[in-house]
């Protein structure tokens, strides 16, 4: 699959650039960007408190308009994030999409489901001031679950004349989550932060998002909800001995409910953008060994954020937010964290960031950040990634830094 | 009271002062084929933006820009309330999203007249007192 994605991509690229594209009209696009990150005390997606490069997304898309209402395209996307992605091609998005009316569309595909305002864009770092987006209603950790869905969806805008403009989209399908990939890392955190567990599956049934958004009368401001819910199940294998299992046994994880319910609000006054998000997440899941859980627990998490950024020349911008999420609502401290299951941190109950980044426009094409990040504690953060002490066991550290730097080219 | 008010007035006629201007500064001209001779400043928006994408018989809109001119930036000003570099941004986003596909854009004034005279459904903008040949020129209301 990945072999043929490739040989596709190349064969469209320089057929088009040898003044031979197979249909004329092909529009082509893409992106690249590596970045490097430097943390203390906590690694953040891979060895980075050495320092790491493994930080890089590359993107091509091709499009083209087969009549005036039927659009077809695709978008391949290759990503490095620590030990997540290792640049190898996966489709990012591919749909039909026919648009019989302004307030109605029907897309078809792999269709990327909305969450807040910015989800749909989370891979292209240019299309914003900061490099990592608030980790509170984007969590890189939960990105593979909260991108690309297969099925099918409606669309559309509404004028509502003197209050604004409504733009709707609903979509509908299942998911194919990559064990290996980050999600799978929070879900063994669910179960300890000393994970004895490795994943093997993550099966999603049915995933559905709707996602609204209203230009208001008041020009610039735009207030945005998107609800999402998923049923998945995931199984893993026991590495070493736990209470209630052996080694090899298989653990199950049965999320009954899975949703996410995200209000956004956007102003945008001349060079000036602030935004405000309030994300809250519905989990109603159970935990079996050996056979399916029958017991089943509730939890919600929320987070927030609110930032703001100023393009002061077209070469030259500024930004920042102040982002906090908090994994259980009842216990936003961690005092309440279950020490006996190797949950054994209460920092991992929250997690408290203030960011600043500079952007620095070489031309249309080219882009470099800087950004910084000074942290409290680490609620979405791999276990995977931390060194374990000489017991073998990992404690997080409260309070650590982050530091990005990213270069972008796009055409 | 009276002199606050005339201060108030004039604060506020301050602000609207150069978008007046900006907008005398931009035509918005179409093929003959449109079957409008006037809209309001909230279609040109959508039009501009994507979100409408019919006229009302049905027929196609094909709307194109001009580079980062002065005509473009007093367009996108005083209509769509956005700089250059943001409205370049706003279809990078439907581009990268598959949502859309970018405008097609002119750096000359006569290329670009010479598309929307050409093409049916087209609409576009340019700085008032161009030679527009038989294109129509629709009037904001």
């Amino acid at each position: 699959m990945k072999r043929s994605l490739t040989i596709l991509a190349i064969a469209l690229i320089f057929s088009c650039f040898s003044g031979k594209c197979p249909a004329e009209n092909i529009d082509i696009h893409g992106f690249i960007s590596q970045g490097y990150l430097k943390t203390t005390n906590n690694n953040f997606f891979g060895d980075t408190q050495d320092g790491s490069f493994k930080f890089n997304e590359f993107g091509i898309n091709f499009s083209d308009e087969l009549t005036d209402q039927l659009h077809v395209g695709l978008q391949i996307l290759a990503r490095d994030f620590g030990s997540n992605g290792n640049d190898e091609m996966a489709i990012d998005w591919a749909f039909g999409d026919y648009r019989w009316r302004d307030w109605l569309g029907i897309r078809a595909g792999k269709i990327k489901a909305p969450k807040g305002l910015y989800n749909e864009t989370r891979d292209v770092d240019m299309l914003r001031t900061s490099i990592f987006l608030p980790q509170s209603v984007y969590p890189e950790i939960l990105r593979d679950m909260d991108l690309g869905l297969l099925g099918a969806g409606i669309y559309g805008h509404f004028d509502l004349n003197f209050v604004g403009l409504l733009s709707y989209q609903f979509v509908y399908g299942t998911q194919n989550v990559d064990p290996n990939e980050a999600a799978s890392q929070a879900l063994q955190a669910t179960t300890a932060y000393n994970t004895p567990l490795e994943n093997d599956s993550i099966d999603v049934n049915h995933k559905f998002a709707l996602g609204l958004v209203w230009d208001t009368p008041l020009n610039g401001l735009r207030l945005g909800a998107t609800y999402d819910r998923s049923d998945l199940l995931a199984t893993a294998h026991v590495l070493t001995v736990i209470p209630g299992a052996g080694k090899g046994d298989t653990v199950y994880a049965d999320f009954k409910k899975f949703e996410n319910s995200v209000y956004s609000a956007e102003y945008t006054f001349g060079n000036l953008l602030v935004s405000a998000e309030y994300i809250r997440t519905d989990r109603d899941f159970g935990l079996g060994f050996r056979e399916m859980p029958n017991l089943y627990m509730k939890m919600t998490s929320d987070g927030w954020y609110l930032g703001s950024s100023y393009e002061f020349f077209e070469w030259f911008g500024l930004g920042g937010y102040y982002s906090e999420s908090y994994n259980n609502t009842k216990d936003r401290d961690g005092k309440h964290i279950d020490r006996g299951a190797g949950n054994d941190n209460p920092n991992r109950a929250y997690f408290k960031d203030l960011c600043l980044t500079a952007r620095f426009s070489v031309n249309e094409y080219w882009s470099f950040k800087l950004e910084g990040h000074r942290l409290k504690g680490t609620n979405g953060v791999s276990p995977l990634d931390q060194v374990p002490d000489s017991n073998g066991e990992v404690f997080a550290k409260e309070n650590w830094n982050l530091f990005a730097a990213k270069v972008n080219f796009s055409f | 009271m009276a002199p606050r008010l005339i201060i108030v007035f004039i604060m506020l006629a301050s602000l609207l002062a150069p978008a007046q201007a900006l907008a005398d500064d931009v035509i918005i001209i179409a093929n003959k084929s449109v079957p409008v001779s006037s809209l309001g400043a909230d279609d040109i928006k959508q039009i501009f933006l994507g979100q409408k994408t019919t006229w009302n018989d049905g027929t196609k809109i094909n709307f194109v820009v001009q580079d980062r001119t002065k005509a473009s930036n007093a367009f996108l000003k005083t209509y769509l309330q956005k700089t250059a570099t943001q409205y370049d941004k706003f279809w990078k986003i439907q581009v990268f999203t598959g949502k859309g596909r970018a405008p097609r854009s002119y750096s000359s004034s006569f290329e670009l007249i010479q598309f929307v005279s050409q093409t049916p459904g087209a609409i576009s903008y340019v700085s008032a007192g161009t030679n527009i040949g038989d294109l129509k020129v629709i009037a904001v209301h």
